[in-house]
């Protein structure tokens, strides 16, 4: 049937039906008449003749509905009445139903995108053989609770002594610049072992990844594509195996092409090169070099082989002190790595969400159960009128499927938006995790498929109970006056319970979210050490083939920063190795001459390498002595500069300025002498505490990577492309990457925080919200129930005291029963939080405190504007109503 | 699908038909006629009649047209199809053999057993 055919047939029996009612209408006016006219003859007047014809002919609605039913009104027609029943039915109670749909989609539409998110990012299997055997080892200083790389020594140890691996592999990043063919850029690259690909079992896309030979010096010039650096520099050209790419000026052979899902040990990998053992390293325990990781025994769990590790640790530190007291060993699983601290942040937020989803459910029961007391009567009245039950069953079956179409569709747009503005809220910590493009990607499907469906079925299930009337009540029923509902025992006590429980997951909820306040409030309140707006920021890495030495490196620096000094809108300008907030990190041990190191341990500092005016630019105070000038160039003698923290340190009563360190320049170490004194910097971000740091002059200091901070009077971001320009100008294949401003870098350091803080305060003031809703109805419930003994009351001389206290008394007693509970739950509950809190703890006071004031007020809210109804009952009306 | 006739359902279309034989009738004219013809011994509720006719309708037995009635209102007359006659035909066989047995039995006698 075409479309055309259809839609005319379904005109003709739209114009047939309202034709057979018309007919219908004339047809009984004329029997009842005709009727009224033999009666009038046989003695009545016209009217009491009309009554008795009506009288006597009986339902006249009921014949034409059986009317109706003898024509098989189509099964269409029906369903569109009953349809069009429903939608009358909802827009009578649309307050209502739009609560219930909107409760439904938010529990259900929050759930999917974050689980959805949860398992993308902490759940997807990874792409790797066995990969839960997979484990990243690190060693860790004990004293200052850090994890560090490994030692090349000790990683030799490892490998030749564990009983628990089936094999280790070591790694390191290589930043290299490509020069060909086509423009220069500077690309992410890790060395990795030959055998590091093979044990984490990973597959290429197209070509092979390194053979065992491939791991000696000489046949090390062959380097594997990530699938993002193929698609962007080779346009996904497939015959892009076998040709050879330029890396710092040395020439490799592209052997193979990684997939998509592949990107060890970050996302943001540009290209895979093969790491030779590096032999001249081979006893070194000072420096940390290697990432490493092992593929533990079938059969190995991770404790065990953490135990037999430390064992190896502690040996160690007894045999090389120097080196290795206060070194302990860490194995984490493969997946740490690339998820890092958005774990417990997403784990918290799926639990936040899942308690929503229980107060949402709570409050759809709540509802629908006050309403099948309403609708019992409606259901009562209709059946003794003659509706047939079937009917019935699928008018409220049609109610419960408007109310899931409308829940489930908003759910699914929800839960759609939702997998989009997640992981972009999580941005700067999801960053090495090779994440989908698209929100069909982040999606998870099959959850959403059975979150629909539960929401499906919960609408139809509660949409059609009234149907289940019990027709042996139907008298009793129907006996009640209009105004009252039916009191279902049973019904009241679950909503008790369901009250109770709603009071305790909100409180849980607002707690936690107040714990993150408190602590995103203790971050801001702090200073990073420099002011970061107005700064303007960018990276670059010089390649040692073509800027191998401080000349070199220095000059370079030089020339751009001069003519970065003159654009307009720049105010200073200066560089660092280390950006703040980067991630960046270099550190060096360093000793003071004649005072004695009992410890056995150096001071190990973080090492940053400036030129002169990257403390104006950053607007780091000096507190002491002068900051690096012109004088500091190659061959002068070496300086440095400490910062407070440090001086405090090491030399906590006398004048750091004109002391001498030695601290190593290229492995040497070297005396330098302090010569100024500045502010500390927390240079991981606002939660973290200042480390001791050395600065160095770059004009006296090689050092292969810098960052750049130029601060301006315009808006940074605008000054972009001048600054790439400026650095073109000195060297045109030098490319630059990161340009952002310091507010971003900022921002993306507490983002975790401020995100979760943001959700978890959404969520907390959702689930106050339907708490609240729910103790507003079980009292509004409540009171109309029991207006005729209110009336009573107040006719016998009640004061409203009485009547609030009557009314609210065993409501607040619930919710401080649910609080109390919540309470509980709160401090069992949010140690979980701990890895996000900062300066407060779990259990802290003020927070709960202040949470629990909050409930109360909102529920003493909620109870108030029922209750004083309650109060205002004329005794007059209410008596009426028997 | 049909609805099984119950036994009072059958009998009340059975009557509209044998009514509706005499000649084209309105359906309160019907009514009427059953009353005379069973002697105001049955007493027919109004409303189901209408169920009834529609029913017939449906089925093919009867038709309808509108038409002036002796007090000049605008009133629906129904006749009887061929297919109808037929039916009412086949129905009356079957009915009188069991009518006659119906009625023998309150003047039966046990010695006749």
């Amino acid at each position: 049937m075409t479309l055309w055919s259809r839609l005319r047939s379904w005109v003709q029996a739209m114009l047939r039906r309202s034709r057979m009612e018309s007919e219908m209408d004339a047809e009984l006016r004329f029997h009842i008449e005709e009727f009224a006219e033999d009666l009038v003859r046989g003695g009545l007047s016209r009217q009491e003749a009309m009554r008795r014809a009506r009288m006597e002919f009986g339902g006249i609605e009921r014949a034409k509905e059986e009317c109706r039913n003898e024509r098989r009104v189509s099964l269409v027609d029906s369903l569109m009445q009953d349809m069009r029943f429903s939608v009358r039915q909802i827009r009578r109670n649309s307050g209502f139903t739009l609560a219930v749909a909107i409760t439904l989609a938010l529990g259900m539409g929050a759930n999917t995108a974050v689980f959805s998110v949860l398992h993308t990012v902490l759940l997807r299997p990874l792409p790797y053989r066995d990969p839960n055997r997979l484990v990243t080892v690190w060693q860790e200083n004990v004293q200052r609770q850090q994890l560090d790389k490994a030692t090349v020594a000790d990683f030799n140890d490892w490998k030749t002594r564990n009983r628990v691996f089936d094999d280790l592999a070591f790694s390191w990043d290589a930043a290299y610049t490509l020069t060909g063919p086509g423009d220069s850029q500077s690309v992410m690259g890790y060395q990795f072992s030959a055998n590091f690909f093979s044990l984490l079992g990973a597959r290429p896309l197209l070509g092979r990844t390194f053979l065992p030979e491939e791991g000696t010096q000489g046949r090390d010039h062959v380097v594997v594509l990530s699938y993002q650096f193929w698609r962007n520099r080779f346009a996904s050209d497939e015959d892009v195996i076998g040709r050879t790419i330029q890396l710092d000026g040395d020439h490799y052979i592209v052997i193979g092409v990684m997939p998509s899902d592949f990107g060890h040990p970050s996302a943001g990998t540009d290209i895979w090169t093969p790491l030779p053992f590096p032999v001249e390293l081979l006893e070194n325990r000072r420096l940390h070099v290697f990432q490493v990781i092992a593929k533990l025994r079938s059969g190995v769990r991770l404790a065990q082989a953490q135990q037999e590790l430390e064992s190896l640790a502690q040996e160690n530190a007894r045999r090389y002190p120097q080196t290795n007291q206060h070194w302990g060993i860490q194995l984490k699983p493969i997946r740490d790595t690339y998820t890092g601290n958005v774990r417990p942040a997403l784990w918290v937020l799926q639990a936040a969400v899942l308690f929503m989803l229980i107060i949402a459910c709570a409050n759809v029961g709540n509802m629908l159960l006050a309403r099948a007391g309403t609708q019992e009567r409606e259901v009562a009245v209709r059946l003794a009128l003659g509706a047939s039950r079937g009917r019935l069953f699928r008018q409220f079956l049609i109610q419960g499927l408007t109310l899931a179409v409308m829940g489930t569709g908003a759910g699914v747009l929800l839960a759609w938006w939702g997998v989009q503005v997640l992981p972009l809220m999580f941005k700067a910590q999801l960053a090495n995790l090779p994440l989908p493009a698209r929100a069909s990607g982040w999606m998870n499907w099959p959850v959403l498929l059975l979150t629909v469906a539960i929401t499906a079925m919960t609408s139809l299930i509660f949409g059609a109970i009234p149907a289940f009337h019990n027709p042996s009540r139907s008298s009793e029923t129907l006996n009640i006056s209009s105004r009252a509902t039916i009191e279902r025992k049973s019904a009241l006590r679950i909503r008790r319970v369901l009250i109770v429980g709603q009071m305790a997951l909100s409180l849980l909820l607002l707690v936690g979210s107040g714990l993150l306040i408190r602590t995103f409030l203790r971050l801001q309140a702090r200073s990073l050490g420099f002011e970061t707006d107005h700064l303007l920021t960018c990276v670059f890495s010089l390649p040692p083939n073509r800027y191998p030495n401080v000349s070199k490196t220095g000059s370079f620096l030089e020339q751009v920063l001069a003519r970065i000094r003159v654009l307009p809108g720049v105010e200073s300008a200066g560089g660092i190795n280390t950006l703040p907030l980067s991630g960046m990190d270099a550190r060096r041990p360093i000793t003071v001459p004649g005072v004695l190191d009992d410890s056995g341990q150096q001071n190990v500092a973080q090492f940053r390498v400036v030129t002169p005016d990257y403390f104006r630019a950053m607007r780091i105070p000096l507190r002491e002595g002068r900051f690096f000038d012109e004088r500091e160039r190659v061959g002068s003698p070496p300086v440095a500069i400490v910062n407070q923290k440090l001086a405090g340190l090491l030399w906590p009563h006398l004048n750091p300025i004109g002391q001498h360190i030695l601290v190593p320049d290229a492995a040497i170490p070297l005396l330098t002498e302090i010569i100024g004194v500045v502010g500390d910097v927390r240079h991981a971000g606002l939660a973290s505490e200042p480390p001791i740091e050395i600065y160095r002059p770059a004009y006296q200091t090689y050092w292969p990577f810098f960052g750049l901070v130029i601060r301006t009077s315009l808006d940074p971001e605008r000054l972009a492309g001048a600054i790439r320009q400026a650095v073109q100008s000195v060297d045109k294949d030098q490319p630059i990457s990161s340009l952002r401003s310091m507010d971003a870098l900022a921002t993306d350091s507490i983002a975790l925080r401020r995100s979760s803080m943001l959700l978890l305060m959404l969520l907390a003031g959702v689930a106050v919200l339907l708490a609240s809703l729910g103790i507003y109805s079980l009292i509004s419930y409540t009171v109309i129930l029991r207006t005729h003994e209110i009336g009573v009351r107040i006719a016998l001389g009640a004061r409203h005291r009485d009547i609030l206290k009557s009314v609210v008394g065993q409501t607040a007693f619930l919710a401080l029963i649910g609080m109390a509970i919540g309470l509980i739950a709160a401090l069992n509950l949010t140690q979980f939080l701990s890895s996000l809190l900062f300066g407060v703890t779990a259990t802290d006071l003020k927070t709960l405190l202040l949470a629990m004031t909050v409930m109360m007020a909102v529920t003493a809210g909620a109870a108030y504007m029922p209750a004083r109804r309650a109060t205002r009952v004329d005794p007059m009306i209410a008596l009426r109503y028997e | 699908m049909d609805k099984p006739l119950d036994l009072l359902q059958s009998r009340l279309d059975r009557l509209m038909r044998t009514a509706v034989s005499l000649g084209s009738l309105s359906a309160y004219g019907m009514l009427l006629g059953i009353q005379q013809i069973s002697k105001n011994r049955l007493e027919i509720q109004q409303g189901p009649v209408y169920p009834a006719l529609y029913r017939l309708d449906h089925r093919g037995r009867i038709t309808s047209e509108w038409d002036e009635s002796e007090n000049n209102r605008t009133a629906k007359y129904y006749r009887l199809t061929a297919a109808g006659m037929r039916r009412l035909q086949t129905e009356v066989e079957k009915w009188n053999p069991i009518a006659d047995v119906i009625a023998g039995i309150p003047g039966t006698t046990p010695e006749e057993v």
